[in-house]
Parts: C-alpha cells; structure tokens; sequence
C-alpha cells in the first residue's frame, strides 16, 4: 500500500544543514496499524507528511498503492489523496467558522459526494458519539470533542489509508483513550490502513508495528508485534530498517 | 470536481462563513468602499452637471445647437416633441447705414420665443444724455427688461452705434435692402457669450425680418443657433437624441466655446472635485486592501486543508475565486444602493442651496464602485491566496507555524490597482499622476520611516516602564503588521488630510481672488487716438490701476511653413481656435496672471522683435509648440515670427489676456484698437461710464458683473459638492483605520487575553494597547501632515494654480488625528478583549 525509498529530507538553517530524515525506507500493508515513536524533533512528523504527500522529500521515492507520489506535481499529489487518504493533524485544524456537521462535510463534498455528504458526516459524527454535538462551533467543544470530530472528518469519507499526527497529544488520558479506542475500531472495522505518529508508548503499543525514528533514521521497534498485524503485501523492501 | 459540485460547494463555503462573520470586516469595507466612491462620483457628476448647465446659462438656454447652416427642422420638432422651449436665431457681421453713414455690426436675427434664459435689458426712453451710458447698473438706471424679442420692423441697437450712426430712437436705420425702426437701445443681452473682445457692437432684429434684408445669400457666413429649454431630463434625453445625428455643420455650444475665464472657472470646478473624489476612491481601496489582505492570511488554514484534501489547484482557485466573486458583487451591488442613497441625501440636504440637477440613472458611478470593490480585491486576496494553493500544505499545517509575514506582493497591488482605478483622461490625467507620485513617496517614506522607527520601539522598551513598554515591545514583536497598518493608517490620513486642504484653504483662495477686485467691467474698440484720454477718465475716477492692451485682429494660417487647416486638427476645441481670428497683442513684460512654463519671456527692453509668446492651452489645443514659426494674416498682410515661450495663462482672473503677444517692434504698425478691463464697485460707476461713452462714442463698455455672479454661484455649488464629498470621506478614513487595525486584532486578543490570565489588571491591559495605538497613531498621523503638506503645495501651484503655504494648523490636526482616531477606534475593537473572561478567547482561538 505505501512505500517508501532512501528518503531524506534536509532543511537549511543559518548554522548549516540539518538532516529531518536520512535514508529512510518503509513499507506498509493494506489494512495495517503502524506507529512511528521517537523522540521530539527526532523526524516522526516530517515522515508522516512525506507518506502523505503533503511535503515532498529532498532525495527517495514514495509509492502508494503502486502510483509514485513523488513523481507527481503539488496538484497531482493533491489527485492522488482525494478521497484516499484521511488526516488528522496534531493542532486537529479544525475550522472555527464552521460547524462540527460542516467540518466534516467539507473534505466529503470536495470527494464529490455531493448530496451524500450530509448523511455520511451525520453518520460519522454518530460514530464519534457527537451526534447531539452537530451543530457546535469548535470553540463550543471541548479538546476531546474537537479531537473525535477530527477523527471523524478524517474518516468521513472511508479513506483506506489514515494518517494521525499526535491523535491524543493535546488530549487527557481519558479522552486519548476514547479517541484512540475509535481509531482502532475503524481500522478493524473497515480495513484502514493507519500510520500514526505518537509519543504515547501505550497508543503504539496498539498498533500491529512500531517503528522508531531517531536522529532522522527509521528502525522497526523490537516490540512490535509483526503477527497481529494482517499479512503485508508484497514488495521489494518489506525491512523497514533503514540506514541501519 | 464537476462545476456543478464547485459551485455548490463554493456556495456553501461562502454562506458558512458570512454566517460565522469569518468575511464581515471584508463585506464592511467593500460595501462602504463601493458605496462613497459611487456616492463621490454621482456627487461629483451631478456637481458638474449643475456646473455647467449654470454656465451655458450664458448662451441664453439650457442647451444650444449652432450651425453654419440654416437649422434643420428636424432638430426643432424634437425638441418640441420633448416638450421643449425652442428659439432660433441667426448672427452674421454687417453693415448698419443711416444719413450717408456706415458702421460695422454684429448683427443678430431672433425668433419671438427669445430670450429662453435670462432677459434682455434695453435703456428707457429718456433724455439722450442717460441713453448713451452704454451699460452701468442697470437697475439703478431703472432700464427695461424684457422678455421678448424686437418686433418686426424693429432694430435695437447697441449705444455705441448710434453715437456712430448720429441716428435717435424713432428713426430709421438700414440694414441690407431693409430699413428699420430704432425701437431700443441694447444695455445687456442674455446670450452674448463671454468672448466678446472681438465683437463689433450689436444690433437686433426679428427673425422673421431677416429674409427680407436679402443678407442671406451662397457664401454668406452666418452662424445659426437652436436654442432650448425645458425641464432638465427632458433637455438631456433631447440632447442624447440629437448627438447621433448631427450633421458636421452642426454641434452643440459648449463650455469650449466660452472665454477663458468662464470655461477655465468650470474646468478648476472640475479639478476640484475629481481630485476629491480621487482621494476618496483611493482611501476606500486601501480599507478594501486591508481587509482583503486580513482575510488571505485568515483563509490560510482553509486552503492548505482544501489542498491536503485532494484539491488541485484548479479546484482551489476556482473554489476561492467564485466566493470573491460572489461576495464582490454582492456587497458592490449593495455599495452601489447604498451610495446612491447617500448621495440623494446629501443633495437634498444641499437642494436648499439651489444644487439640484437632474436626477441621475441609478447606474451612474456604478462601474467605478463595482471596479474598486472588485479590482481590489482580486488584486489583495488572489495572489496570496494562490500562492498559498502552489505551496506544500504542510507548511501551514504543522504545528508551531506562523503566518506569512507581509509579502511583496502588496504594494505592487496597489500601485497596478491605483492605475487602473485612477482615471487617466486627459482632464484627470494631470490630478492623479500627482496624486500617484506623491501617494508612491509617501508609502516609501513611511515604509522608512515605520521600520526605523518600529527598531527603535524594540529598543527603547527596554528603558520605558509599565504598559509604555509592553506597547512598544508590541509594536516590535508585530514589526512587518505595525509598518502595513502605520503606513495604511498614515495614507488614509494624509488622503483626509489633503481633501481637508482643497476643501478648506485652497478652495477658500479661490472663491476670495473671485471676489475681490475682479475686473468686471471690459472697454473694447478703444480707438488709438482715444486711449491716453481714457486712461486718463479712469485714472481720475480712481481706478486704480489702468492697463491698456493693444489689440490685433489676426488669422492663424501657417504653422513652420506649413498651411494650418482647421478640419485636420484631432480636438474640437482646437478646430474651433482654428477657425475664428485670434487676438495679438504687444507686451513689454510678463502679466501678473501669467507664468511661463517653456522657454524665456523677453526682457522689457531691448527685446529682439520677431518672436512670439503663446498660451499654452491654446498651443496644445491648435499643436504648436516652443521653436514653432507662425504666420498670421492681419488685415491681409502677413506677420511672421518663433514661439520662444509658453505661459500658463490664468484665464479665471478676467484681466485682458492673449493667445499671442509680440515684444514691441513687431506688429506696432498694423491696425489695432486697445482694450481694457477694471473693477467698477457697485453703484460707483454710472457717471464714470456715461462721460466715458459720451467722450468716445467708438468705445463699447462690457458689464460682465452677471456672468461674474453666475460664476461665483458655480464656485458656491463646487465648495457644497465638496463638503458633502468630504463627508463621505471620513467614512472611508474611519474604515481605513478599522480595516488597518483589525488586521492584527486576532492576535491581539489572544496576547491580551493571555496577560489578564497571567494575572494583568484590566486598567494595565488597556493603558498598554492605548500606549501601543496612540505611538502607532502620533506616528502616521506626523507622516500623514508632512506628505499632506507637501502633496498640497504641488497640487496648488500644479494643478489649481493657486499659492498655498502649510501653516502650523496642518502639522497639529495630522498627528491629533491620528492619536485621535486610531485610540478610538483600535480601543473599540478590542474592547471585547478587556471585558471578556481571557478563558473563553483563548478556547475560541484554539477552534
């Protein structure tokens, strides 16, 4: 399902270069749960955003399902995520001028549901359990809340792939627990692919991988749990290791 | 993405965030911007309307047709088909006999409809020795005014030509094969027009009369005229029919047609009001500007979630351009209502002061509003936001990430939009390029000026103490916003500031040189034997100051060897200056109301003769230039001589001015006359003007204290278009401000909102953020005084003609303003800020 190839990545500082990602390849399956550890600035977001081809890498090939994202321009990546691909950004990035409903029918109306929309989001904001909460503004919902409607807009649309940067990092553990017990759920539910990103040991601990970033080198963690993850699809590097 | 689904999606995006108030600030400014720059324009056009139909008053009608042949009918049944008033008459230069003696006459045939306008003034039937006072005050002198035309068989006669003929009322005078009855002696008639130096006296006839004379023959020159009036729609819809089917003997009689002064009057009237509305279409697209830039940065998050989504650019950029659109022309339909009906109040409220005119479509100013609301902010939203679209989304996306500083994008918008939006015809052309440069300076000085001055703030905070210090460490942390507003809010300043100038001190200069002392009274036809005994006559009874100008009759025919056809010439106006004869004149030095502006005056001796000075407009308008040979025809005989200077005549003085004088020595030989103007003061001058016309029957006295008085009212009119102007202006400089400030007002609220919940007090809070606006205010308000200073002093001496001199109120009123304006309007808007619980801003900044 995702593939990826000698990534690096580089930004450039007044001080000299500092190397995000140095060599880094991966491979992920269809339908598996993956999270990427490590500590702060060790890479985890930057590899996320890459995989989701919302940035592009300074040297490496991406695949997803077989199509090379990196050979693509802003707008064919853009093509490419539509409707495939779901997010749910760290800062949630919710709208404040729309409505919890509204948040998540806008990714689905750009997918071209047109007037499925409204029904898809209603139902996937029951899914949350924020059915009563349609009609809040975000600024009327708790950080919780605001995390389960993200959750739910990135979902809405039945992407196979689900990216979560930090899903429960601004959340109490509670709430964590709860958003986290969803995330899952979906992914056995409806075969999503997840990749998350997390500090959080025990929300790795739930995924079938896990993978640890450190000093922009990726390297498949010792505890990861190979057979509870569906079988990977094949390809050429199914070692995650890298550079190692 | 089907259109369908984008249109649709589109419109939801844009309803969801108008009701949430994500675009109210942007709406705001857009309906207040369309709405006084349509208001101004409508003000503007239905000021000059008003104008000039005040000054064609001066032609005897509300709207006149003349031709060189005879008026076709079809002219006439349509204006009565509009329910019109109409007159005929016909003018031609011929000769009056009476007892073996004959004088040159200016002779005009009228229909019994005349006068449509204004009335004509005949002296009473009394002694001789009061009939030849050829004009003074008429009321004093208990003259006739009538209403009508002479009747048939009548002639009314100008005095001078009866002193010539030596003929008295009651006898007959012949005029072709026709003899007539001197029934009247002419003191004023309503219709003569203001370029009266070349006329020979007049004498009236009936139309009717005119056949019978036999004058009218193949080749005769004779200029006929429609004249119309009526109800001001029904003149314009009258004039609109006609326009299209004009014949190339016929046109309508326009300012162009008037002397200097009138038309140079109507033309300052213009300046004034252009330049106003200007000011305020520039000020209302600099709100637009802020507002439109305030919402690029907010619609951030939107696009790159759009992007991270899965659209392509296409998708985001039509998403994105079908809601500015949509939001364009909504709030730009309701500017235009809403300007419309303003500027309806201001003329009703104005309509006690006689500025009516006639009600103007509801799409007048309309194209102006809409291109301001529109231009902008295409020009100020769509690059960033499409910028925005090209970029990574995750650059917006990740965490920690500030918003874009200012790009430089910003003020090459406004400089492209500030071309678009000014208006560059030629009448207009002069006013903006100014306005441009000095607008330009001003945004680079500020821009200096700002950044120094917002490097210093950072510095100085750390010795100022309390809220001083947390305002200037506020303005540093903010340095790229600080210089946008300091340079926004100073430009919307100095625009009020400039406006306040016209309104204010340069129009005042002008209605006060009007006023005082202006010449209102013109002798012409002095013979030169007469002219040291009338200079004398004045001199004794106490005209001050008494210039006598020679004047020659002379025809333009070639310009550098090359023969000057008038039918080539691209203006009508230079067409017209073509074909009449042109006055020459001989100066020893430069007038008072003349300023050379290419080459050199010669010196007042020793001058070498063969040269000539010209009026600049005039050379424009006919296409000669400095270096440029001219060949008159004077009386037949050819005078040759090089343009070696251009002046700047100020024709609105109505001193005696010329399109061509020579330096002594050149034309002294040809025939001439000598003209002169003076001001008489009211009720002084009936002894003086009656020994002056009984010692020199040639001479004909001019009274233009009517047109004077028409002109003085039109300046009136001018000065209430432009106090209701203004009004409109401080609308939009109040917007400027707001739009200004609320760029950083988000993290405004959120700063001040994490101070109180660190524990500040509510009264610390607002003394800093008024520390902070009133430094940011004093600042713009001092930069705004300085470019107003300097913008006033060129506009003056460039464009108004007029001497200005800053004075220490300008340099007070900037910076109090500023202080002033920016504290109120910047301590409103984050009013919310002080008085609500810090929790629930931050709760809703972190949504």
């Amino acid at each position: 399902m995702i593939r990826a190839e000698g990534l690096t990545r580089q930004v450039a500082l007044p001080s000299g270069p500092l190397t995000l990602l140095a060599d880094v390849s991966l491979c992920v399956a269809r339908g598996e749960s993956v999270a990427i550890v490590g500590a702060s600035g060790s890479g985890k977001s930057t590899l996320l955003a890459l995989l989701a081809g919302l940035d592009l890498p300074d040297a490496g090939r991406i695949f997803i399902d077989g199509q090379e994202l990196t050979g693509l321009d802003e707008d064919g990546r853009a093509r490419l995520r539509a409707g495939r691909v779901g997010f749910m950004f760290q800062a949630f990035h919710l709208l404040p001028a729309l409505t919890a409903l509204e948040n998540v029918m806008l990714p689905l109306e750009l997918a071209g549901h047109g007037r499925a929309a409204l029904g898809l989001a209603h139902a996937a904001l029951a899914e949350v359990g924020l059915a009563t909460r349609a009609g809040h503004y975000p600024a009327q919902l708790s950080g919780g809340e605001q995390g389960r409607v993200a959750l739910a807009r990135a979902h809405a649309g039945r992407p196979g792939l689900l990216f979560a940067d930090e899903p429960t990092g601004n959340l109490d553990r509670r709430t964590a627990t709860q958003v986290a017990e969803l995330m899952f759920r979906l992914n056995r539910e409806h075969a999503t692919t997840l990749v998350l990103v997390t500090h959080d040991e025990a929300l790795a601990a739930r995924c079938a991988r896990r993978l640890r970033m450190q000093d922009g080198r990726l390297s498949e963690d010792a505890d990861s749990d190979s057979a509870a993850a569906p079988a990977p699809t094949a390809g050429p590097n199914p070692i995650t290791e890298s550079g190692v | 993405m089907s259109w369908t689904a984008l249109w649709n999606l589109a419109w939801r995006r844009l309803w969801w965030q108008i009701r949430a108030g994500e675009y109210r600030l942007l709406l705001v400014a857009l309906v207040l911007a369309t709405a006084s720059t349509t208001g101004v324009e409508r003000l503007a056009r239905r000021v000059t309307g008003v104008i000039e139909s005040q000054a064609r008053t001066l032609v005897g009608a509300d709207l006149a047709l003349r031709a060189t042949e005879p008026i076709r009918q079809v002219h006439i049944d349509t204006a009565q088909g509009h329910g019109l008033a109409t007159a005929l008459t016909a003018q031609m230069r011929t000769m009056l006999a009476h007892d073996g003696r004959f004088v040159l006459t200016d002779l005009k045939a009228v229909a019994s409809t005349w006068p449509l306008r204004g009335q004509v003034q005949l002296q009473p039937r009394s002694p001789p020795a009061a009939a030849s006072a050829a004009s003074s005050d008429a009321a004093a002198t208990g003259s006739d005014a009538l209403n009508r035309a002479p009747r048939p068989g009548e002639v009314w006669l100008d005095p001078a030509l009866v002193e010539r003929l030596g003929v008295a009322p009651g006898e007959r005078v012949r005029i072709g094969r026709q003899d007539f009855l001197l029934a009247g002696l002419i003191v004023q008639e309503p219709d003569r027009g203001s370029d009266f130096l070349g006329l020979a006296p007049r004498a009236l006839i009936a139309w009717d009369d005119l056949a019978a004379t036999g004058l009218i023959a193949p080749g005769s020159r004779v200029q006929y005229r429609l004249l119309v009036a009526g109800r001001p729609q029904a003149v314009a819809a009258w004039g609109a029919a006609t326009t299209t089917d004009l014949t190339p003997h016929e046109r309508f009689i326009d300012i162009e047609d008037e002397q200097g002064g009138v038309r140079e009057t109507v033309e300052r009237a213009r300046r004034f009001l252009t330049l106003a509305s200007l000011t305020v279409v520039l000020v209302s697209g600099v709100a637009v500007a802020l507002a439109a830039e305030r919402l690029a940065r907010r619609q951030r998050l939107h696009i790159a979630l759009l992007r991270a989504w899965g659209a392509d650019l296409r998708t985001t950029a039509t998403l994105v351009g079908l809601e500015a659109a949509w939001l364009g022309a909504f709030a730009a339909t309701l500017g235009v209502l809403l300007g419309s009906a303003v500027e309806q109040i201001i003329a009703w409220s104005l309509a006690g002061a006689a500025l009516g005119g006639a009600p103007l479509p509801l799409t007048s100013g309309a194209a102006r509003g809409f291109a301001v609301a529109l231009l902008t902010l295409l020009a100020f939203a769509g690059p960033p936001l499409l910028a925005l679209a090209r970029e990574p989304p995750i650059r917006v996306l990740r965490p920690g990430r500030t918003h874009a500083g200012l790009s430089v994008h910003l003020p090459l918008a406004a400089l492209g939009l500030a071309l678009v939006l000014l208006p560059w015809e030629p009448a207009a052309r002069e006013i903006s390029g100014w306005l441009l440069a000095g607008l330009t300076g001003l945004v680079l000085a500020q821009a200096v000026v700002g950044f120094t001055f917002v490097h210093l703030a950072g510095r100085l905070r750390v010795a100022a103490a309390g809220p001083l210090r947390q305002g200037l460490a506020s303005l540093a942390r903010r340095r790229g916003q600080a210089v946008l507003q300091m340079v926004a809010v100073a430009s919307g300043l100095c625009l009020l500031l400039v406006l306040t100038l016209v309104q204010g001190e340069l129009m005042a200069g002008w209605g006060q040189r009007l006023a005082a002392g202006t010449p209102n009274h013109f002798l012409i036809n002095i013979l030169p034997e007469e002219a040291a005994a009338v200079r004398e006559q004045l001199l004794t009874a106490g005209v001050a100051e008494v210039e006598l100008h020679p004047m020659i009759r002379g025809r333009l025919t070639e310009i550098d060897g090359r023969p000057l056809v008038a039918e080539q010439l691209p203006t009508g106006r230079g067409r017209r200056l073509a074909e009449r004869e042109f006055n020459l004149s001989i100066a020893t030095h430069l007038q008072r109301d003349n300023r050379v502006v290419a080459g050199q005056f010669w010196p007042p001796t020793g001058a070498q003769p063969e040269q000539f000075s010209v009026a600049r407009d005039v050379a424009e308008a006919i296409g000669y230039g400095l270096g440029d040979r001219l060949r008159f025809s004077v009386a037949g005989a050819p005078v040759e001589a090089t343009v070696t200077s251009l002046r700047e005549v100020q024709w609105d003085s109505f001193n005696v001015n010329f399109f061509v004088v020579a330096p002594p020595g050149l034309i002294e030989g040809l025939p001439h006359t000598f003209v002169t103007s003076f001001h008489l003061p009211p009720g002084d001058g009936q002894g003086l003007l009656r020994r002056l016309v009984e010692a020199h029957p040639s001479v004909t006295v001019i009274d233009i204290r009517a047109q004077l008085a028409v002109l003085q009212g039109l300046i009136d009119r001018a000065a209430q278009g432009l106090s209701g102007v203004f009004a409109l202006s401080l609308v939009a400089a109040a917007l400027v401000l707001f739009a200004a400030l609320a760029g950083s007002h988000d993290e405004r609220r959120r700063e001040a909102a994490l101070l109180l919940a660190l524990g500040a007090s509510r009264a610390r809070l607002t003394a800093s953020l008024a520390a902070e606006f009133a430094t940011l205010g004093l600042l713009s308000g001092l930069i705004a005084a300085c470019a107003a200073a300097v913008i006033g002093v060129v506009l003056a001496s460039e464009v108004f003609g007029l001497t200005y001199l800053p004075g220490p109120g300008l340099f007070l009123l900037g910076p109090l303003l500023g202080v002033a304006g920016v504290l109120a309007i910047g301590l409103a808007g984050t009013r919310d800020v002080v008085h609500t619980p810090p929790a629930r801003i931050l709760a809703a900044e972190a949504g």
